[in-house]
């Protein structure tokens, strides 16, 4: 095992500890006057960056972007506040008559949000990051709470331009990712004979580490594997699994017992105040978004040896009586020697803290193992710009994720700046066979075309506001918390078929591209696109129950002069040019439009020669890649 | 399998050496071996039909409570079922032991495994025989046999404690002998199930190595020797093959662009052509183009084929009174959707159509289909009828089904043989730890599949049945059972029955070299 020290301090709120052995050598691009890309010197460049940061570019956005920098443009998105999901359903719930409120609605905002959100960098890199700290609505457990899983997707949002540190331990304590990946409830060893022996559930301590922080193999700065001889070397073994697993213990939904004023170790209703058993039935409502709190009973009090040989040192207090009667049990803690009733409670609030402290500890050993940069920063960036990065660009980012220039390790806001300012994301290679870029993900495919062409909201409906399509899934294999496993729609390492996985080339969003998906996504895109408009005569009427797209700024351009003569249908074909290929299509591809509109669609309505000709572009692979 | 070919020993011998190597060593060697062997197999046509139906049960499968020790009910009598009881935390009750993960003796559906005294095992109480009605409120008057009945019938072979394995290890010798990488995990253990390999570099899954060595009689050649059901997967992949990938609902069109239609359609369809026939010199771009070609191209015969020559009558529990509706299970009075029936109802579709004198001119002679059923990933709630009890039910009754539609689907054809043609078998990456985490299980190792078809030799146990006492000899503290028997053995089993010649099996599944047998005769 790499020798690897990190001198924590198990206290809250010491999360910007430098490690001990680090010679902080800072790189990448920050803030600043000598920025090395200053302002975008075309629509097209603008269009391209736009791309690559927001659900895709717009004519406005081009120009507003045109008329700062890039680190202005930055700046101006990370000073934005995120725009909220949650607080959205619940005012749908005061209203009037509201609507019973589900995952749809959840959904409905999302695409609201993603559409016609100011705070897009904030919103891509919450759904980046909901890419990588997965939980799923597809989940029984999650289903029925919209509001908690909304909530989830708030934490997201809210921590994107925040510290990574924070945001896991957010997410650990959140109770969507509790019941996602089962340590909400989880329980100490119960050796008692009253009933059966049984050990913690490991679920999140192995998720944590194989997913969120460390991986499964030691990793350098560049996320080469590092090796011992020819072999890579496992980052953790059973054995951290189960002592980490311990540490995830004793937490459930927040809840104060009404008459006693103390924490109840039983659930609670939404109403707030009445126990019932655990382990029965499921609530929704307030306790299920906040984060949950920590039962002492059921937390491990022990010492645990966690990754690296770290060591959590037990707590000075015994924590929980362990009759091993779950449901009679009552939160409170064995009284010490000599002790009484009356001083109980400061064994509680001492257990209390050791719950939340040893979680602390815990967290921070994953967060400054040495994988934790360059595993984070290389998803990252493959959501943003490129699959398959080259291992300077991730080793550039992981060092701006250890250290922002500032000494803050795990600075989102500096990593995603870093990410999108770098060589490698600015200057595609000269090469135009090189596996660099990506596929578009389905939902980013969706939204660009929306973003492209005048997206419109339909006016909301009691309150609500209903864009159109509630199970994204279906169609394009993506639903914005909602993968079918915590290993997302597709994985990191994932290898297509063929010439790719010959030449090791990672591509994820291809593992849920299939004869299938290709179509249904199509056809899904041709339903969204023509929202409102007759596919046989192009007359357009206004739709109250999906977001529908403004194109009178083309209809101009495919109609009159600018459809005939040796220029016919340039201006047109410049437009679908910028907004959806930022100025990369082929002259092969535009000759196939161009002879689309001059030879089928001479005759037709011009919201026909509109909407067929995007519809065609949409299936380009020209577009469909984002290089 | 005959041991007399000089070269081949040879490579064997290097194939033994490269695995003492590394992984990342193993992969350029292994291309030159390969291609040495591979000049060796020679493609055929068998002028018959087989098929491989493998069940993935994704989140890694309870098996321990699917095949159970049903020696003696008593307490304390050292029985096999007390060991299982006691290591599972006691028998579940709702309202009285959470924590318990074992089943009542009482409700094991009880097998007799050829050498076994009777009624000695059981198996999940949801593997019943299946009655259901056809539509919604009807009378559950229809009756096919369950997995239990189907043991009994020799049509069921099951697998205890199988797993991941370089070479055969025991508790004695686990520090000192090689491992598969990643016990455990999820991603890893169905990649090396997948893989039949436990270097998980390797391109191909086995499915995908078998459909290249067989598949060369197979008549369309557009569509593919290995469909997926099931989305992605590295199993069905090959050289040269690409899984093509189907929904429930079959081929899906492209909407507006139908070759044939008027309007613009067919417009639409010449441009699009013209575009996906461009040169994209961008790997991605490329790959997409010959996708979407693939799957427009595939669409038309498909949908044609599976109206006309792909009907399968046997009935099911349907969701609503809509003929062809989604399936539907009944667990404790509360109905579910079963998506692995509807999925296997798509795998009997397509065999219908693609066996040589069908009449939709697919004629394919090997197959491989995959199919999947998630949610068995029970860390929570596992005891629960949303649980495992659902899972149970919706695997006897996909599979009961499957079995009765394999018979149908034969009578259709005037093929009574079809039955023994076609094997359905399960993989899942790993059992879960016997202990109870509270009101669950935890990732483990070793666990039971198990083969259902005309051809398996069936009421019978192929491997050992694990002491199931906790860190007794078989397992660790949890339960955590060293396979006794690896994936490969199992594989190779049926990677035979395939067609694929002895001397490629070890290509295959190159830790082969290091079990004897190297198979396991369950199929001839």
């Amino acid at each position: 095992m790499r020798a690897w020290l990190w001198v924590g301090v198990v206290a809250l709120g010491l999360h910007g500890v430098v490690r001990a052995d680090g010679d902080v050598i800072f790189g990448g691009h920050t803030a600043g006057f000598e920025a090395k890309y200053f302002v975008p010197e075309s629509d097209a460049e603008a269009a391209r960056f736009l791309t690559q940061s927001t659900f895709g570019p717009s004519r406005s956005t081009i120009s507003q972007f045109r008329s700062t920098s890039y680190d202005g443009w930055i700046d101006q998105q990370l000073a934005l506040s995120p725009t909220l999901a949650r607080p959205y359903l619940d005012v749908l719930a005061a209203q009037p008559a509201p609507p019973s409120i589900g995952q749809s609605q959840r959904m409905d905002r999302w695409f609201y949000t993603a559409a016609l959100g100011s705070d897009q960098l904030r919103q891509r890199m919450a759904f980046a990051l909901s890419q990588i700290l997965v939980v799923s609505d597809r989940a029984d457990a999650l289903s029925g709470d919209p509001f908690g899983v909304a909530e989830y997707w708030d934490i997201l949002a809210r921590n994107a331009f925040g510290n990574y540190r924070s945001l896991l331990e957010e997410v650990t304590k959140s109770p969507m990712m509790g019941r996602y990946l089962s340590h909400w409830r989880n329980r100490k060893v119960t050796p008692s004979a009253a009933t059966s022996p049984s050990a913690p559930d490991e679920n999140y301590a192995r998720e944590i580490m194989q997913l969120f922080t460390v991986g499964l193999i030691e990793r350098n700065l560049d996320f080469s594997p590092v090796l011992a001889g020819p072999d890579p070397i496992p980052s953790y073994g059973q054995n951290d699994i189960t002592e980490l697993s311990r540490v995830f213990t004793g937490w459930s939904y927040t809840c104060t017992n009404p008459t006693t004023g103390l924490p109840s170790n039983t659930n609670c209703t939404p109403s707030g105040g009445t126990p019932f058993p655990d382990y029965t039935g499921f609530t929704s409502g307030p306790s299920s978004y906040f984060p949950m709190a920590c039962f002492p009973t059921h937390m491990d009090y022990g010492a645990k040896t966690i990754i690296g040989g770290a060591v959590i040192a037990a707590s000075p207090d015994i924590c929980g009586v362990e009759n091993g009667s779950h449901t009679s049990n009552t939160g409170l803690p064995a009284l010490d020697p000599g002790q009484t009733a009356g001083q109980r409670p400061l064994a509680l609030d001492r257990c209390k803290a050791y719950c939340v402290a040893q979680i602390d500890q815990a967290l921070d050993y994953l967060f400054h193992h040495p994988n934790t940069a360059p595993f984070v920063s290389r998803q990252l960036i493959q959501r943003f710009v490129t699959s398959h990065p080259s291992p300077a660009y991730i080793e550039r980012v992981a060092t701006v994720f250890e250290n922002n220039g500032h000494g803050v390790r795990g600075d989102l806001a500096a990593v995603i700046r870093a990410i999108l300012l770098d060589d490698d994301a600015r200057v595609p290679p000269s090469d135009p066979t090189a596996p660099y870029g990506k596929l578009r993900e389905p939902l980013l495919r969706l939204t660009a075309t929306w973003r492209a062409f005048g997206v419109t909201a339909p006016a909301a409906i009691n309150g609500e506001i209903l864009m159109g399509i509630r199970n994204p899934q279906d169609s394009f294999a993506q639903r914005p918390l909602g993968a079918p496993t915590v290993f997302n729609f597709y994985e990191p390492d994932y290898l297509p078929p063929g010439e790719l996985a010959q030449a090791g080339v990672f591509a994820p969003e291809f593992q849920i591209a299939n004869e299938t998906t290709a179509m249904t996504a199509a056809n899904e895109q041709w339903n969204r696109l023509w929202a409102g408009y007759s596919t046989s005569t192009g007359t357009f009427t206004l739709p109250t129950n999906s977001a529908y797209h403004q194109i009178s700024d083309l209809t101009p351009l495919v109609s009159g002069a600018n459809s005939t003569g040796a220029n016919a249908y340039n201006l047109f074909l410049d437009e679908i040019n910028l907004r959806l290929f930022y100025g990369t299509m082929s002259s092969d591809t535009r000759a196939v439009l161009r002879n689309f509109l001059v030879f089928s669609l001479a005759g037709a309505n011009n919201n026909i020669k509109v909407l067929s000709t995007v519809h065609l572009a949409l299936m380009s692979p020209e577009f469909l890649v984002q290089r | 399998m005959s041991r007399s070919n000089d070269r081949r020993d040879f490579l064997r011998g290097l194939s033994a050496t490269l695995i003492a190597g590394s992984a990342q060593a193993l992969l350029p060697q292994l291309g030159i071996v390969g291609n040495a062997l591979a000049a060796t197999a020679q493609s055929k046509a068998f002028g018959n039909y087989r098929a491989l139906v493998c069940v993935y049960l994704d989140g890694g499968n309870d098996s321990w409570n699917l095949l159970v020790p049903r020696d003696n009910a008593s307490v304390d009598s050292g029985s096999l079922y007390d060991r299982y009881r006691i290591a599972r935390g006691g028998i579940y009750n709702a309202s009285g032991n959470t924590n318990g993960l074992a089943l009542d003796f009482n409700a094991l559906r009880p097998i007799t495994p050829n050498g076994f005294a009777t009624n000695s095992f059981g198996l999940h109480p949801q593997c019943a025989d299946y009655f259901f009605a056809q539509t919604p409120g009807g009378a559950a008057t229809l009756n096919f046999p369950g997995l239990a009945s189907l043991f009994g019938q020799q049509r069921v072979a099951l697998f205890p404690n199988i797993g991941t394995l370089v070479k055969p290890i025991t508790k004695a010798t686990y520090s000192v002998t090689p491992k598969p990488p990643q016990l455990y995990s999820h991603s890893d253990q169905t990649t090396q199930w997948h893989l039949g390999r436990t270097a998980t570099n390797h391109p191909y899954g086995w499915g995908g190595e078998l459909a290249s060595r067989v598949a060369s009689g197979n008549q369309l050649t557009t569509l593919a020797p290995c469909i997926s059901i099931a989305g992605s997967s590295r199993f069905l992949v090959g050289d040269g093959v690409y899984p093509y990938q189907m929904s429930t609902a079959g081929a899906t069109a492209l909407s507006n662009y139908s070759a044939t239609a008027g309007g613009l359609q067919s417009q639409r369809r010449a441009a699009l052509d013209l575009m996906l026939g461009q040169t994209y010199v961008h790997p991605f771009g490329k790959e997409y183009a010959q996708l979407t070609s693939r799957s427009l191209d595939l669409t038309n015969t498909l949908s044609a084929a599976l109206t006309d020559f792909g009907n399968v009558s046997t009935v099911y529990q349907q969701s609503s009174a809509t003929a062809g509706s989604s399936s539907q299970v009944t667990v404790a009075g509360t109905n579910y959707s079963n998506s692995l029936l509807d999925q296997l109802r798509m795998v009997a579709r397509m065999i219908k159509a693609s066996r040589p004198g069908s009449g939709a001119g697919i004629n394919h002679e090997r197959q491989i289909y995959l199919v999947r059923l998630g949610g068995f990933d029970t860390h929570d709630t596992q005891m629960a009828n949303t649980g495992q009890p659902l899972l149970m039910a919706r695997l006897n009754q996909a599979l009961s089904w499957f079995r009765q539609a394999m018979i149908d689907v034969g009578a259709d054809l005037g093929a009574p043989t079809l039955p023994n043609e076609v094997t359905l078998f399960t993989m899942s990456e790993f059992a879960r730890t016997l202990s109870s985490n509270g009101n669950g299980s935890d990732h483990a190792w070793g666990g039971v599949q198990l083969a259902l078809g005309g051809a398996v030799a069936g009421r019978a146990m192929y491997g050992t049945f694990p002491n199931q006492t906790l860190d007794g000899p078989d397992s660790f503290s949890r339960g955590q059972f060293l396979p006794t028997t690896p994936v490969d053995t199992y594989a190779a089993t049926m990677a035979r029955w395939m067609g694929v010649p002895d001397i490629d099996l070890e290509q295959v599944f190159p830790n082969l070299v290091n079990f004897n047998p190297d198979t396991l005769g369950f199929l001839p």
